[in-house]
């Protein structure tokens, strides 16, 4: 039992930031109706930015995470910018340019940070605390703790002001937003820009728990992809569902399996999708003449 | 629902046609519709009649022409523009924001207009005083309603711009008789209080009760145009149309 519960929080912080990862996925998804393949990359970049700013800069880790944002934020805007001319016109040309800028920023990122990468310390030292016989690195907490902030953040946006309202009358029927006023490229800039912004917290985030190099993009985004899927594409909610239910595999796996730990996460994640390929929390999605 | 200032305002369309590629849905066809009056266009499946109105809107490009609504030219006005010009519009198959409460859908109606300002808030006392069962239903979710009360919460969101033009867009379309019966009280209502009305639908027999004045379209041009009551007399409207 001991084991078990310290497995699972082993897997929380991790599966928070999956859970980052998968919003803005599914964030960009419900509003487009696409898959932003740069997104990884975009995280990628987010984690460089976060730890030169703390690093290097020596800035306030909070500081240095609400830079890295501001600057994958636009990043986020560029990309829409530039793909927007896309959209109604070849929708899988547009896929295929998220893909290109993902590869863009790889290599952007070996120009500015090397090829080598880096370790992040983290910006809470001490002693893991101690309940009940279960061991917490306080660093998780500050995980958990920030990765909840951004939930409620993003949720009340969504729920509560105009242009979330508006961003979502855009993902839901995108004729009939533009008919009320609603500027639909605008909408999609601002879900980008989130997006962006959603990965950079969890590339910030992610710094101090793995190693910080061009690459990491990939690893970490293809489970937070997994997450949204498993979760509902396109559905808030489930990406969070899902963020922690493949964190929490990932810790259970890599106890049991070791190196084949990864195999056997996919596995399971491909089954589940077998048995429900809506997702757990599977909603309409949008649609595109 | 007439707007605050109640400026006349014709809308005018000349010479107005719509390509999708190389088909040509609606071509040249040119009709009006003067302040506070109703105008119908009927026409069959494929008559060009939605085109027609997307093109109003700006939702499909314009291939040619000219569409004034009183002193504004808005030929080049682009669709999420042309609502604060004063026109609602009301699309086939209602088309509400079925993930967003009642309320949202309506108060999204108003997006163009500030959303707390006081007209948004007297727009939608309004508009659950025209639709008492959207008040009802005003916190569950638009894509749970019955295809009626969609319809009228489709209505009620282009109300809530306080257009002084309302375009609607088979309104009857899946509704029982008693429910059509329903939406043409409404257009009456809506035509008594002043506001223009550009309605377009296969329901001949209620257009010709809705509107005054009517235009038939076929094959994408103007087959017809006439006073709605001279047109339900033709034979060959009553025929073609009216099944009689």
């Amino acid at each position: 039992m001991q084991v078990f519960l310290q497995t699972l929080i082993g897997g929380l912080s991790l599966g928070a930031i999956y859970a980052l990862v998968a919003m803005g996925f599914s964030l960009v998804y419900r509003t487009m109706g696409l898959v932003n393949f740069a997104h990884a990359d975009v995280l990628m970049i987010g984690a460089y930015a976060a730890s030169t700013f703390y690093m290097s800069t020596k800035l306030p880790f909070a500081v240095a995470m609400a830079l890295a944002i501001a600057v994958t934020g636009l990043i986020g805007l560029v990309i829409e910018r530039v793909l927007r001319p896309l959209e109604n016109k070849d929708f899988t040309l547009m896929l295929i340019g998220t893909i290109g800028f993902g590869m863009v920023l790889q290599a952007v990122a070996v120009l500015i940070w090397g090829a080598t990468g880096r370790a992040v310390s983290s910006p809470v030292g001490g002693a893991p605390l101690e309940f009940a016989g279960l061991r917490v690195r306080t660093y998780d907490l500050v995980v958990l703790a920030i990765a909840a902030v951004a939930v409620v953040l993003l949720a009340g946006f969504l729920q509560r002001t105009k242009l979330g309202a508006a961003m979502q009358a855009v993902a839901m029927d995108h004729e009939a937003a533009t008919a009320v006023g609603i500027h639909v490229g605008r909408s999609n800039a601002i879900a980008f820009a989130i997006g962006a912004g959603l990965a950079a917290l969890a590339g910030g985030l992610v710094g101090p728990l793995l190693y910080v190099n061009a690459t990491m993009g990939g690893a970490i985004g293809i489970k937070g992809f997994a997450a949204a899927m498993l979760g509902g594409c396109g559905n808030i909610p489930g990406a969070i569902v899902g963020g922690f239910a493949i964190g929490i595999l990932d810790s259970f796996a890599a106890g049991h399996f070791q190196g084949y730990s990864e195999l056997v996460v996919f596995l399971v994640f491909t089954v589940a999708i077998m048995i429900r390929p809506t997702g757990i929390f599977g909603e309409m999605t949008v649609s595109r003449a | 629902m007439p707007g605050e200032d109640e400026k006349a305002e014709t809308l005018t369309v000349e010479d107005l046609s719509v390509h999708y590629g190389g088909v040509c849905a609606v071509r040249s066809i040119g009709f009006s519709v003067a302040p506070g009056q109703s105008v119908g266009i009927i026409g069959a499946n494929g008559a060009g009649k939605t085109s027609t109105l997307k093109a109003l809107m700006g939702l499909v490009p314009r291939s040619g022409g000219r569409i004034r609504f009183g002193g504004t030219d808005l030929t080049k006005v682009k669709a999420r523009d042309v609502v604060r010009h004063g026109i609602g519009y009301v699309p086939e198959g209602r088309h509400v924001f079925p993930g967003l409460s009642v309320e949202k859908n309506l108060m999204l109606g108003a997006y163009a207009r500030s959303w707390r300002d006081g007209g948004t808030g007297e727009a939608l006392a309004e508009v659950y005083d025209l639709f008492p069962v959207l008040k009802e239903m005003r916190s569950r979710l638009a894509g749970a309603l019955s295809g009626g009360q969609q319809q009228m919460l489709a209505v009620g969101r282009a109300l809530m711009s306080r257009p002084r033009l309302i375009l609607l867009d088979e309104p009857s379309m899946g509704l029982s008789p008693k429910l059509v019966e329903d939406i043409l009280a409404v257009l009456v209502r809506l035509r008594e209080e002043g506001l223009s009305l550009l309605l377009v639908e296969q329901n001949a027999k209620l257009t010709f009760e809705a509107t005054s004045d009517c235009v038939v379209m076929e094959n994408g041009e103007v087959a017809m145009t006439g006073t709605s009551r001279e047109l339900r007399e033709d034979v060959q409207v009553r025929r073609i149309y009216l099944g009689l």
